[in-house]
């Protein structure tokens, strides 16, 4: 788990990048913290091209003057200064393996999740709109208001000539959410729960006593 | 062995609390019955001691060569140890047993961090 001070700039750092990694280095008694961002396709390609040309610890160094963005105790500034000697070398070992561009393994299995999450309406909606307006990306659109996603989303369908399948979309979550409610229930009437403590008890109670308020407005009605 | 003995040295105690101040880890270690009082390399330290080596390495051509490396290493030894020990004198560095400070430099460097160090990554 990061650090308080590295939790409060998450919250910002977030907003700029898709993916963030934490990293925990323990030296015997001592921790550091940093967050960082994997390499892009071009830096790789820079690594590999300028790597063999210049020493180690300067392609090193490279690497992190890139991709830490925040760190704890010590700020990324002082990597290449004041720190420990050894820990940007450690650091550009661990974002050169998370980056994944020398893993087809790792490819896959981010592609996979990638379709996944486009099956999604939030997916959906990212597709529709970087689709149409060219000069968003998808962390643009996930930094947009609710507002602004729908207004962007009519535009983008009306360009395209087609609609996003809300509909269908929302009912596949739908059913996905009655799929978690019924597994909810088939457990809650299982011989486990009923061996467990009162709680799960009070929640059905709970339920019921919703249900009975429910019926006596329906007989005022009546 | 490494002790974590107080100092007796009111000007050695001052030079490890400065060394601390700075993000440094000092250490007392005895090495053939000899005790030192060492600290860390910081990165401006270690890519000097590189930079330093690199040029004492490098060929006209550019290329690095193996046969000059091995010829600046004991160099390279006496100056990283200059720059960590901090009790006894380096002034006479020459007349220290010569199994010393090859062991002194590994020390040295595992303290710096150049070694197994622990590190958990997790995505956000």
């Amino acid at each position: 788990m990061p650090s308080f001070k590295l939790e409060k700039d998450l919250l910002m750092l977030r907003q700029q990048h898709e993916q963030l990694f934490y990293v925990k280095v323990t030296l015997e008694s001592d921790i550091f913290e940093f967050i960082y961002r994997p390499l892009t396709l071009a830096e790789t390609k820079a690594v590999s091209k300028i790597g063999p040309a210049i020493p180690p610890y300067l392609v090193n160094e490279e690497i992190c003057k890139w991709c830490i963005l925040a760190g704890d105790p010590i700020e990324p500034g002082a990597l290449f200064t004041t720190a420990i000697a050894s820990l940007a070398d450690h650091l550009s070992d661990n974002i050169l393996s998370h980056s994944g561009f020398n893993d087809p393994e790792n490819f896959v299995r981010l592609l996979d999740e990638k379709r996944t999450t486009l099956d999604t309406l939030e997916g959906g909606i990212e597709a529709f709109i970087c689709t149409a307006f060219h000069g968003l990306t998808p962390l643009d659109v996930q930094n947009m208001t609710l507002h602004q996603q729908v207004d962007r989303l009519a535009k983008a369908e009306r360009m395209i000539g087609n609609q996003l399948p809300v509909g269908m979309t929302a009912q596949s979550e739908k059913g996905k959410a009655r799929k978690r409610q019924s597994a909810e229930a088939a457990w809650l009437t299982s011989k486990e729960a009923a061996d467990k403590i009162d709680v799960n008890k009070e929640a059905l109670q709970q339920r019921e006593f919703v249900t009975g308020g429910d019926l006596l407005d329906m007989n005022d009605d009546g | 062995m490494v002790t974590q003995a107080p100092v007796k040295d009111a000007a050695l105690q001052a030079a490890i609390d400065q060394a601390k101040q700075n993000g440094c880890r000092v250490v007392r270690s005895t090495v053939e019955g000899q005790s030192y009082v060492y600290r860390s390399l910081n990165r401006a330290e270690w890519k000097k001691l590189q930079k330093l080596a690199f040029a004492a390495s490098e060929e006209v051509d550019g290329s690095i060569s193996a046969t000059k490396a091995m010829q600046y290493r004991e160099d390279s030894e006496d100056e990283l140890v200059k720059l960590a020990i901090m009790s006894p004198s380096t002034d006479n560095l020459q007349g220290w047993p010569a199994g010393n400070v090859p062991r002194l430099v590994e020390l040295i460097t595992k303290l710096s961090g150049f070694d197994e160090v622990e590190i958990v990554t997790e995505e956000l």
